[in-house]
């Protein structure tokens, strides 16, 4: 019973992987049963949205829906997808969208990501904000690091976690 | 109020623009030419000295259609380069520059670049949510025009089914853009390579039948010509993708190893969403390099996004430098009629009619060389499109938008409040001084 428990604990709960990245440094890579979510991140604004950007591996055996996120809050995030009509910028929003097995979906700029609205402080790069990512799976809470203005990936990017 | 504004649809925002720097002109005039009928008299100047406001006209009209018609052009190459590549949702190639890539496959401009094997077509091609993953083999030309091997599929997709005549159907069948120089049953044989250093007699023996015309696309492959990729292998001595017993048989699926290398391939997903799940899944270190060309255009309209704002500080100052050149025109014509002014506040003329008369006449120079600005710019966008479009098959349709309207509004409504001065330093002349001149 102690087992099952612990094992339901670790399935539902997310764990934050790599805790040894330093004190006071959020870490850069979070799981939730097999999905593993590495250098979630967005850009400074003082706008009131800001778009998520990170790399989801389906470490699992079942294909994983990424739904969109949300904040503590409870501002709503929606997947939207980049794209470029008649020389005009945008973003269309999608529906959720999954990973295979064993597959990875990059959300980058100017391609896949989500738009997080209603934000009520600007963004300031090298703070950190706390926004949950809700999968098929259930919510993953990550910690998103906040990049330049004008990043085009996390500083990170490249290191293995 | 910033919520409000951005709540109003664009256009509205754009004729508040517009209305709000007009609004300093109309202001001005109303409160000047209030309770008189200075404009015969404005007139009857403006024709005296028709010849000099002439030169004053065109001088303003030819710098602001500069600036207007530059900025035009730019936002009309933007949209067409845009509209060019918008069949072009997702390309595969080998790990190399994304723009390379890109000018090779959307825009028909090859270069030298890695293929991508059989089993790796193979592998796209059968990929779930692909709906069409089409190899594309160039490298031959004819009559200058690209000769480029693909499969049917792309064609019907590519001119959205809109061909005269048909698909091809078997090796040895072509069909050719709408600018393209020949007819439905002509034959011809590819040149081996591009421009003056194609080889015409090379391929000698392979006589191919234009059996097709695809609608316009507005794009370089409207000066291409498509032929089956089992044609430019067959060509070039190489397998052509299928085993004997397939017969003469085109098209996917292809046999891996008899597949001899396409340097792209282009993928359009059964859903809009897949198209982003299919870029992580078809990028690989070391392997395949899977791209937006709408994702590389951004990042090339960022960079052009800089040079047009340099081109707008350049015009802003051209616009200042004029601005500064009217004021000091209009002082100049001013004191070519400054003795009948005099003569005329010699009469009892009150000082606001005086006042309304110069600045009425600058507003006018000022309101003809700004519409006829409009109008060169707009000339000028239109003939710069052209070439381009001529040049490169890329459909370039420059048109004036509220932002050079606006452009123009704001030169227009500064210069008019500047022509105040002339008008001002007239009234603080002394009269019997300006008599004696």
């Amino acid at each position: 019973m102690k087992k099952l428990l612990t094992a339901a604990l670790l399935s539902v709960v997310p764990f934050v992987l790599f805790a040894e990245e330093g004190q006071g440094e959020p870490a850069h890579a979070f799981e939730l049963s097999g999905l593993e979510v590495i250098h979630p991140w967005s850009r400074a604004t003082e706008a009131d949205h800001a778009f998520l950007f990170m790399e989801l591996h389906n470490e699992g055996t079942a294909p994983v829906q990424i739904l969109g996120a949300r904040l503590p809050d409870g501002s709503a995030g929606q997947l939207v997808g980049f794209r470029m009509k008649s020389g005009e910028m945008g973003f269309d929003p999608l529906p959720p969208v999954p990973v295979a097995p064993g597959k990875r979906l990059d959300l980058t700029p100017d391609g896949l990501a989500i738009r997080m609205t209603g934000l009520n402080e600007p963004l300031e790069k090298g703070h950190h904000w706390e926004v949950v990512l809700q999968t098929s799976l259930g919510d993953l809470p990550l910690v998103i690091t906040v990049e330049a203005e004008n990043a085009r990936r996390h500083s990170h990017s490249g290191h293995f976690h | 109020m910033t919520d409000l504004w951005d709540s109003l649809p664009v256009v509205a925002q754009d004729w508040l623009i517009a209305v709000a720097l007009v609004l300093p002109i109309l202001l001005v005039g109303a409160t000047l030419l209030r309770g008189f009928r200075p404009l015969p008299l404005v007139g009857a100047l403006l024709w005296r000295f028709r010849w000099a406001n002439l030169m004053f006209v065109l001088l303003i009209a030819i710098s602001t259609g500069m600036g207007i018609g530059l900025i035009a052009q730019e936002r009309g190459l933007r949209i067409g380069t845009a509209q060019a590549a918008d069949k072009f949702d997702l390309v595969v190639t080998a790990p190399g520059s994304e723009l390379t890539m890109m000018l090779a496959a959307v825009y028909l401009q090859p270069s030298a670049v890695p293929l991508l094997d059989g089993a790796t077509y193979d592998r796209i091609a059968r990929t779930d949510r692909v709906e069409i993953a089409a190899p594309i083999a160039f490298g031959d030309s004819y009559a200058g025009a690209p000769v480029v091997g693909t499969i049917a599929g792309f064609v019907t997709y590519l001119s959205d089914d809109q061909i005269d005549g048909r698909l091809f159907a078997r090796s040895g069948e072509a069909v050719i853009g709408a600018a393209i120089d020949l007819s439905l049953g002509d034959r011809f044989v590819p040149a081996h390579g591009m421009g003056q250093g194609a080889e015409a007699d090379a391929h000698d023996g392979f006589d191919i039948e234009v059996v097709g015309r695809m609608a316009r696309t507005g794009s370089p492959w409207d000066r291409a010509i498509l032929i089956p990729i089992e044609t430019v292998w067959e060509v070039h001595g190489l397998a052509n993708g299928h085993r004997v017993e397939d017969g003469d048989r085109i098209g996917p699926p292809f046999a891996p190893d008899l597949f001899p290398g396409t340097p792209a391939i282009i993928v359009r997903a059964t859903e809009l969403w897949a198209n982003y799940a299919l870029r992580s899944e078809f990028t690989e270190a070391g392997q395949t390099m899977a791209f937006f060309p709408g994702t590389v255009l951004a990042n090339l309209y960022r960079v052009m996004g800089d040079v047009r704002q340099v081109m707008s500080i350049m015009s802003l100052v051209t616009q200042g430098l004029v601005a500064a050149s009217v004021l000091l025109g209009l002082f100049i014509l001013s004191r070519l009629f400054q003795r009948q002014l005099a003569m005329l506040r010699a009469l009892g003329a009150p000082r606001r009619f005086i006042m309304a008369v110069v600045w009425g006449y600058g507003a006018a120079l000022l309101t003809a060389g700004t519409v006829l600005g409009l109008c060169f710019g707009l000339i000028t966008a239109a003939v710069l499109s052209r070439i381009v479009t001529l040049r490169t098959d890329i459909l370039v349709s420059a048109s004036l938008s509220w932002s050079e309207i606006n452009l123009a509004l704001g030169f227009l409504s500064a210069t008019s409040l500047l022509s105040l001065v002339p008008a001002v330093v007239v009234l603080a002349r002394p009269v019997v001084e300006n008599l004696q001149k």
